[in-house]
């Protein structure tokens, strides 16, 4: 006889299984206690105990523990099937416990009652019926805890919140053929989130959290009781249409409409990184190509330049005095700085927050990539959970991450900057331009062409930027005064693999990684150029007007004190602004007049596959002269990514997921306002406050129809801008109704890279937080080198202009330092001590 | 204002203490005189909870009628200064010694303080304990409980390093 394979049950579940039978026979005897003395058989040594022989005290008792008795009978006998039957113990014996106390404060009635030899208070009795339950309940809790995480093999979700997400991905992932199940996505999404370490990644259990228990407001079951029907029902009517057709008051539209983006985008993740799921989306990973080895071996370079990096176990003791320049963060203006220094002969100590992942560990593994290179995992958003800031936290910084896309600084903001009237940088332009050159050449800014240092080929280019190029053409932007072409980067022989934004495994995106710091430490030695990773800077302290140390923290929570005699903050526009503020230096100004490159994709179909995940991420641009406040840039993704950014619910999601070959998307960024700031307030310590002015969401939506013009000239079948609300324009017609449509920034996704400006650059002491020599004023040895310096957005990737202001900070920096006393203690090569 | 200073205390006597916790104090921090950094988050957290813990525990014992009543200022010094301070940088000084070591530490110090603390205050005062008719009883049993300090210490950091929270920090566990 054939004998089916049952799931053993875990050491932890037939733990839950044995208390629940010791529960059983409790309240078992329980049932038996007050059911003798009605059947006139009392022990004797209960009969001082009066108010066991109460008929009303007997029949409510009895009653309660013969309900648990038989729910813990039932779910003892299988604790996986009758789980419902462990929940509604857990809850009626926390009710039990509350009312017990609301009795206890609030009795009006406490009389007494015989207990043996002596009399005590009603309510005393309630209280050590209401311990008793209370530690009865906390173990069941403890163990079903245990039983469940064991059960999945959870890492970071409750059993609560993971069942929550299983929900909700049962009816956000839906389509006629659904790959894995929703299980299997909420573990792919446990995996993530255990993956990295962030402040913010408590918002995402608050989330789950909060969709779980929302539907008990309407006096609905907890969603994932729910059947998926109703479910989905109940998702739509109040997640969705109460928030697109503004029908729930507006503070809670914002938590709302911030739980499901989240537990949305949390779904997809879980989906569209599976790699079961990929061939039915119809993408290919680069490892699995047909032309891969020939990409490969037709665009040769090898980029193995070995980088030493400190981590917490290479570092002793909890002090390090360094003889030279301490510098933090390893980014574009971070590592610009170091160089320039090492070639000046300065020593110079790096401390970076994120971790050191070298090149050839980076894998096509979304998920794994996002966690090891991004900051807070790419979860970090402001405030009201609607505007994503995501930055690159690794040695590298977002250099590591970015689509390495080059402009230089256009002369109308640096004229903007310079004006005495208003910012006051009082840049030296010449000086300016002189090092603006000199990093151009230093990173290795190409473009294509038919040298071996060529960027890469036209053909391994992002296949929809050909598309959106066809598009320029045909509305005439393809000729001055307009610029459209492939964009420039500091890229060398790339090969399309589509992975940009995940680091380049290839060695061909130039980044600080890859090129800058190696080159740095090659040339300096590595005693004199040393890293430390995985370590965040907390504070910089200071006697008068000096710096004396900084206190830095490892991942592990071990501090470290750094004496150093020169200081530079180039940690990134945000966290620089927080160290500042945290450190009390620039009160009033430190994290104000934050400015973004704000962006929103469109995302076109088309009728034949494009398959524009086959080739580099960020290809093509335009810029319309004279200029509207935008530019565009070509874009695609990998499947995780580019379904985070997927507009559509439920079936229509789905259904674009699985036009992801057809697809073509290009991304508007709109140079905004300074009206953004950041503090250290809210509840994850790094509170983003931000709101697009009115022009800057007119000009984005001016240049999000423009950029869906231009698909549907190139022949896309119709255009989706990644709105809240679903909406998919096929005709020229219909698209001019996209501004009625999108009224309000909460109405579209809005996101940025390209956080700039908390610490500006400005001759006006009133509203700079560094001097025209990027010195912090009112200290000697305190620079910032980094996008947090820049006073207006650039409205174009930034990157040259962190690094030129980095170049041009180079000889303040080493002019400040005074080759001084102190002592580096140093036992073996590569251990600080 | 009995229950406050005590039977017939005056300041002159809560000064005495305060001199018998600070040379206690001078003797406990002989070994390791400064605070290393990454022991800073962990010593404020015990100094904070073990003062919250004992103010409270004294009084709720006492309640319970497991200890003799300790008038509300001597409750204060000794849960905040003796308790939270002294045995604090007690338990850095020790902490990496053997727990039995440990032990007779803080029973040890802690039965030299309960006794100035009764001969001066009156505290720590009952004729009887656990069925011993001697007023030292009451006292060695006390101190015998101060000795759990750092065992219950030791879980305390272990527990909240694995979260770093509050910047606890347990080297053996990194």
């Amino acid at each position: 006889m054939a004998t089916k394979n049952y799931d053993l049950l875990t050491p932890q579940e037939i733990n839950l299984k044995s208390y629940l039978r010791i529960l059983f026979f409790i309240y078992l005897g329980g049932v038996f206690l007050y059911l003798l003395p009605a059947i006139t058989f009392m022990p004797g040594f209960l009969q001082p105990y009066a108010f066991i022989n109460d008929p009303a005290f007997a029949n409510n008792s009895t009653i309660k523990m013969g309900l648990f008795a038989a729910l813990c009978f039932v779910a003892a006998g299988d604790v996986r099937r009758y789980l419902i039957a462990v929940e509604a113990i857990m809850v009626v014996m926390g009710l039990a416990v509350l009312s017990g106390i609301v009795l206890i404060l609030f009795v009006n009635n406490n009389y007494q009652i015989q207990m043996g030899n002596t009399t005590m208070p009603v309510s005393m009795l309630i209280l050590f019926s209401s311990i008793f339950d209370a530690i009865l309940n906390i173990i069941l809790i403890v163990l079903y805890r245990k039983a469940q995480k064991a059960r999945y093999g959870l890492q970071y979700f409750s059993p609560f919140q993971f069942r929550a997400l299983k929900a909700l991905a049962e009816v956000v992932i839906e389509g006629e053929k659904e790959i894995i199940t929703p299980r299997q996505i909420a573990l792919n999404v446990d995996r993530y989130m255990s993956s990295f370490t962030a402040k913010t990644k408590w918002v995402s259990k608050i989330a789950m959290l909060a969709i779980e228990l929302y539907p008990l407001v309407f006096l609905k079951p907890p969603t994932s009781y729910m059947r998926p029907e109703d479910r989905k029902a109940f998702l739509k009517r109040h997640f969705y249409q109460d928030v697109a057709l503004r029908l729930a008051p507006k503070f809670l539209s914002v938590l709302v409409q911030a739980m499901i983006r989240m537990g949305k985008q949390l779904c997809y993740m879980g989906y569209y990184n599976d790699e079961r799921v990929h061939p039915s989306i119809g993408y290919v990973p680069f490892s699995k190509r047909d032309d891969s080895a020939e990409r490969l071996n037709d665009l040769k370079y090898t980029n193995i330049q070995p980088l030493e990096v400190l981590n917490a176990q290479d570092v002793k003791g909890d002090e390090i005095n360094w003889d030279g320049v301490v510098i933090i963060g390893t980014g574009a203006g971070a590592a610009i700085l170091a160089k320039g220094l090492a070639e000046k002969g300065k020593k110079v100590l790096m401390i970076e927050r994120g971790l050191h992942t070298d090149p050839s560990q980076f894998s096509q593994d979304e998920i794994e990539m996002v966690s090891k290179l991004y900051a807070d995992g790419a979860l970090q958003q402001a405030a009201d959970f609607r505007f994503q800031v995501i930055q690159g936290s690794a040695v590298g910084g977002s250099t590591v991450v970015n689509n390495a896309v080059c402009f230089d600084t256009p002369d109308n903001v640096l004229d903007k900057w310079n004006d005495s009237n208003g910012i006051d940088a009082g840049l030296n332009l010449d000086e300016y331009a002189r090092c603006n050159k000199r990093v151009n050449e230093m990173i290795g800014v190409r473009r294509i062409n038919d040298t071996d240092d060529t960027m890469s080929r036209e053909k391994y280019l992002n296949p929809g930027g050909k598309k959106f190029m066809e598009g320029i053409s045909k509305l005439g932007y393809g000729q001055l005064p307009h610029t459209a072409d492939s964009v420039a980067a500091n890229i060398k022989g790339c090969v399309g693999c589509g992975y940009c934004n995940m680091g380049c495994k290839w060695g061909k995106k130039l980044s600080m990684l890859n090129n800058i710091l190696p080159e740095a430490q090659r040339k300096a030695g590595n005693e004199n150029f040393q890293i430390i990773a995985g370590c965040e800077v907390l504070k910089l302290k200071s006697k008068g007007a000096r710096i004396t140390s900084l206190i830095a923290q490892f991942k592990n929570g071990r501090r470290l004190e750094v004496k150093a005699k020169t200081f530079v903050v180039a940690a990134g526009a945000i966290s620089s602004s927080l160290l500042l503020q945290r450190s009390g230096i620039a009160q009033g100004r430190a994290g104000k007049r934050i400015s973004f490159n704000l962006g929103s994709p469109i995302s076109a179909v088309f009728k034949e596959e494009i398959n524009a995940y086959k080739g580099l991420q960020i290809s093509h641009y335009l810029q319309i002269a004279p200029g509207r406040g935008y530019i565009f840039e070509t874009w695609y993704n990998p499947p995780m990514f580019q379904s985070t950014v997927m507009p559509g619910w439920w079936t229509d999601h789905y259904n674009n997921m699985q036009r992801y070959n057809r697809m073509a998307c290009t991304g508007v960024l709109v140079g905004t306002d300074w009206n953004a700031e950041v503090r250290l307030g809210g509840l994850t310590k790094r509170d983003i406050r931000y709101q697009p002015t009115k022009n800057d969401f007119d000009t984005l939506l001016e240049g999000v129809e423009l950029a869906g013009l231009i698909y549907l000239r190139a022949g896309a079948q119709m255009v989706l801008p990644n709105t809240f609300n679903y909406f998919e324009y096929k005709n020229e017609d219909q698209l001019k109704m996209m501004k009625y449509d999108i009224k309000e920034p909460a109405d579209i996704t809005l996101g940025t890279g390209h956080p700039q400006g908390g610490n500006i650059i400005s001759r006006n002491k009133k509203i700079g937080v560094v001097d025209e020599h990027l010195k912090v004023y009112d200290y000697d040895n305190l620079f910032v080198t980094d996008a947090s310096v820049i006073p207006s957005s650039v409205g174009v990737n930034p990157q040259i202009t962190v690094m030129t202001l980095a170049e041009y900070a180079v000889p303040f920096v080493a002019g400040s330092f005074e080759s001084g006393s102190l002592k580096i203690v140093q036992t073996e090569p590569g251990v600080l001590q | 204002m009995n229950d406050i200073f005590g039977v017939n205390n005056s300041v002159i006597d809560f000064l005495l203490v305060l001199l018998i916790y600070g040379l206690m104090f001078l003797f406990i921090r002989y070994a390791k005189p400064t605070l290393e950094l990454n022991y800073r988050a962990n010593y404020i957290f015990l100094v904070l909870v073990w003062f919250f813990l004992m103010f409270t525990g004294n009084f709720l014992f006492y309640k319970l009628g497991v200890m003799s009543f300790l008038p509300w200022m001597n409750n204060l010094i000794h849960s905040c200064l003796w308790v939270g301070i002294c045995l604090g940088w007690l338990y850095y000084v020790t902490h990496k010694r053997p727990l039995w070591e440990q032990f007779l530490f803080f029973a040890f110090t802690s039965f030299i303080v309960k006794i100035f603390e009764n001969m001066i205050l009156g505290g720590w005062a009952r004729e009887s304990y656990l069925g011993i008719n001697n007023r030292y009883a009451y006292i060695i049993a006390m101190s015998v409980v101060d000795g759990f300090y750092p065992i219950i210490s030791r879980w305390l950091i272990n527990a909240f390093s694995k979260q770093q929270r509050f910047g606890i920090y347990a080297p053996q566990l990194a």
